[in-house]
């Protein structure tokens, strides 16, 4: 396997540390807990899990638009958390991110040529006639059109005001860019446009994604390899088939089963999780699934398992999938 | 089968505004049987929260229903008078909405909120109705009723406030439920919970559900019955388990084709080109034809009327010319 382009070792994020006057008392929220991760050039890994279980936050702490707590993140080798402002900023302009909701990510008092150029100017000193054209390659090459030049954000679709995000993401060539669920907000016929440009950029421009979604099957879509997160730790990770074929965790087979699909004959054997996620303020011990879980054992409750390799590179941190074998 | 609980028949809606006339619901007909699951789906502006809002009379001014009628079982919804909608909305028929924290009053406890509900449909006393709370908590299987009754809309979880809302819902006894995007602010573990307590609402009280949604997953694994709608028109309808087997509407294929599963990965998703054509213009012919990849002739000119796909499936009907011109070939 060749060198990770992104490579994090014991990643964790607390926030409320250090308490403010009115916080004081309350327990802190540990929203990532000793992440390891390794993302693969030109590929796609894919972050799935339901709200508040990190997932943002992950991608944020990549690109340290939040700073992360402890552990590293390297990127193309260098230590991220070791660089200075400057050093920071320069490094910057090869890790991109496209978030959600378009029309609040794009701010509604520029135009699309100042929105897509920014980036350009920022980092490069391309002016003028050079600029212009360059930002009108970029417009082409994710489907907008010339005539959309001067325009506003509120004046696209959402599906449209994504593909600007886009243009602005790819413009100064990065190596990276994390997708942060950047079809939620779409209907399904735009969401497979957007699904479709993201793969044609990706193989035509050699790209490396985190996508992250809440919805398995987009996930499974356009992952290489997918990780489950559930309370700011990583359950499972393995390659979308291993997850799809022989998901261990069950969390994740819960996940799977609970996610309908749009066939009325498709098997009704479904697992329906009780309760809810608990608050990551205070999470339960041992296995933080183990309340939810329907096979959950003694030892769950005491001890918390460890991302285990169970084959194949197929990594569970279940107690019960890392004693099967 | 007997006769329809819910029967719509040619609804029409429209909002005035500046900028012109916007058509949301353009002649929309649908019967909900006794205990009967049935969606409406379709996507962002397609018509379908107007729709459901409509059977309740509940359409934000400016706009209004410009024509059709509605009756809920012997009532005539449209000719009623105020009063009599009042005892009707939450009555006979309830409505849930997508966000359940929005439509939560944040400053009563849960069970003030039930009570008030209940003390506004039934001649019961303050104290009496909290029997009754503790008893509609326990029907939505929440855990510990008399806790939930002390709490506030915010420290419930989104998946307990659905469930709050439904026991609002439930409160007199409603033979329709009308469900707008019931489980979309939800995880899909929690959707999963939402979707089984609806399915067993329906077999324990019988009770008819029209369920509002943007997704196809959902309609598959609950619903009996489907109408899709496309621009304000329904382009296709029939039971579930014959739609998802042979779907006949270039809409409704395309919107299952371009839906991410298990078995497209590495695979280029067949989008759907263009986008959903602009309420406020007024098109000729099928609503569908500029995004369709088999346009004929005749689909800018004149729309398609509603037809049975076969004939040995009269309650499966499409609108849609290639359909009809298949068949007289």
């Amino acid at each position: 396997m060749s060198m990770a382009l992104v490579q994090v070792r014991g990643l964790t994020k607390v926030f409320g540390q250090h308490g403010t006057l009115m916080s004081r008392g309350t327990p802190v929220m540990r929203a990532l807990d000793r992440i390891d991760l390794d993302v693969t050039p030109n590929q796609t890994l894919g972050l799935v899990g339901e709200s508040g279980c990190g997932k943002t936050t992950l991608g944020r702490c990549l690109l340290r638009l939040v700073e992360p707590t402890s552990g590293t993140v390297r990127f193309d080798g260098v230590d991220l958390t070791s660089l200075g402002k400057e050093e920071m900023r320069r490094l910057r302009r090869h890790m991109q991110i496209v978030m959600q909701n378009p029309l609040s990510s794009l701010n509604p008092r520029m135009s699309v040529f100042g929105l897509v150029s920014e980036p350009l100017r920022v980092y490069t000193s391309q002016r003028g006639d050079v600029l212009q054209n360059r930002v009108l390659e970029l417009l082409e090459t994710v489907g907008l059109k010339g005539e959309h030049f001067h325009r506003y954000p509120h004046e696209f679709s959402g599906g449209q005001c994504q593909r600007i995000a886009v243009a602005r993401a790819i413009a100064l060539n990065p190596k990276f860019i994390v997708l942060d669920e950047p079809t939620s907000a779409l209907d399904v016929s735009v969401q497979a446009q957007i699904l479709n440009l993201l793969q044609e950029l990706q193989r035509d421009h050699g790209l490396t994604y985190l996508f992250i979604s809440h919805d398995l099957h987009v996930v499974q879509h356009i992952s290489d390899q997918i990780a489950v997160m559930y309370l700011g730790r990583i359950v499972e990770l393995a390659t979308t088939d291993q997850i799809f074929r022989e998901a261990a965790h069950p969390y994740t087979e819960a996940l799977l089963s609970s996610t309908p699909l749009p066939d009325p004959d498709a098997s009704t054997h479904r697992i329906i999780l009780s309760g809810t996620v608990p608050s990551p303020r205070n999470p339960p011990s041992g296995c933080h699934f183990h309340p939810r879980c329907p096979s959950a054992v003694d030892e769950c409750t005491r001890t918390q398992p460890e991302l285990a390799d169970i084959g194949g590179g197929h990594l569970v941190a279940c107690h019960l999938a890392t004693q099967a074998i | 089968m007997g006769e329809p609980l819910l029967s719509v028949e040619n609804l029409w809606v429209q909002f005035p505004t500046y900028a012109g006339t916007v058509r949301a619901v353009n002649g929309v007909s649908l019967q909900v049987n006794h205990g009967e699951i049935y969606g409406l789906v379709g996507e962002t502006g397609c018509g379908k929260t107007i729709t459901g809002l409509s059977i309740l009379r509940l359409v934000p001014p400016p706009g209004e229903i410009v024509s059709g009628t509605i009756t809920l079982e012997d009532l005539d919804i449209m000719s009623m008078d105020k009063a009599a909608l009042n005892r009707i909305r939450g009555g006979r028929a309830a409505m849930i909405f997508q966000d359940p924290s929005a439509s939560l009053n944040p400053v009563f406890t849960i069970g003030e909120q039930i009570s008030l509900v209940i003390r506004s449909h039934q001649e019961v006393g303050r104290r009496e109705s909290y029997e009754h709370v503790l008893a509609m908590l326990d029907a939505v299987e929440l855990p510990d009723p008399a806790h939930v009754a002390r709490a506030y809309p915010h420290e419930l979880s989104g998946g307990m406030q659905q469930r709050v809302m439904i026991a609002l819902a439930l409160c007199s006894n409603p033979e329709l439920l009308i469900a707008d995007e019931p489980t979309t602010a939800l995880d899909v573990t929690i959707q999963a919970q939402i979707l089984e307590l609806l399915a067993r609402l329906r077999e324990d009280r019988g009770l008819a559900i029209l369920i509002i949604t943007h997704n196809l997953g959902v309609v598959a694994e609950i619903c009996d019955r489907v109408s899709v709608l496309y621009a304000g028109h329904v382009v296709e309808e029939g039971s579930v388990r014959h739609i998802f087997k042979s779907m006949h509407h270039p809409y409704t294929r395309g919107l299952l084709a371009a839906l991410p599963h298990p078995g497209t990965h590495g695979t280029i998703l067949p989008a759907i080109p263009g986008s959903v054509p602009s309420l406020h213009d007024t098109y000729a012919g099928c609503p569908f034809h500029q995004r369709c990849p088999d346009m004929l002739d005749i689909c800018p000119v004149e729309a398609p009327q509603l037809r049975s796909s076969t004939p040995d499936r009269p309650d499966h009907r499409v609108a849609c010319h290639l359909l009809h011109q298949e068949r007289m070939e």
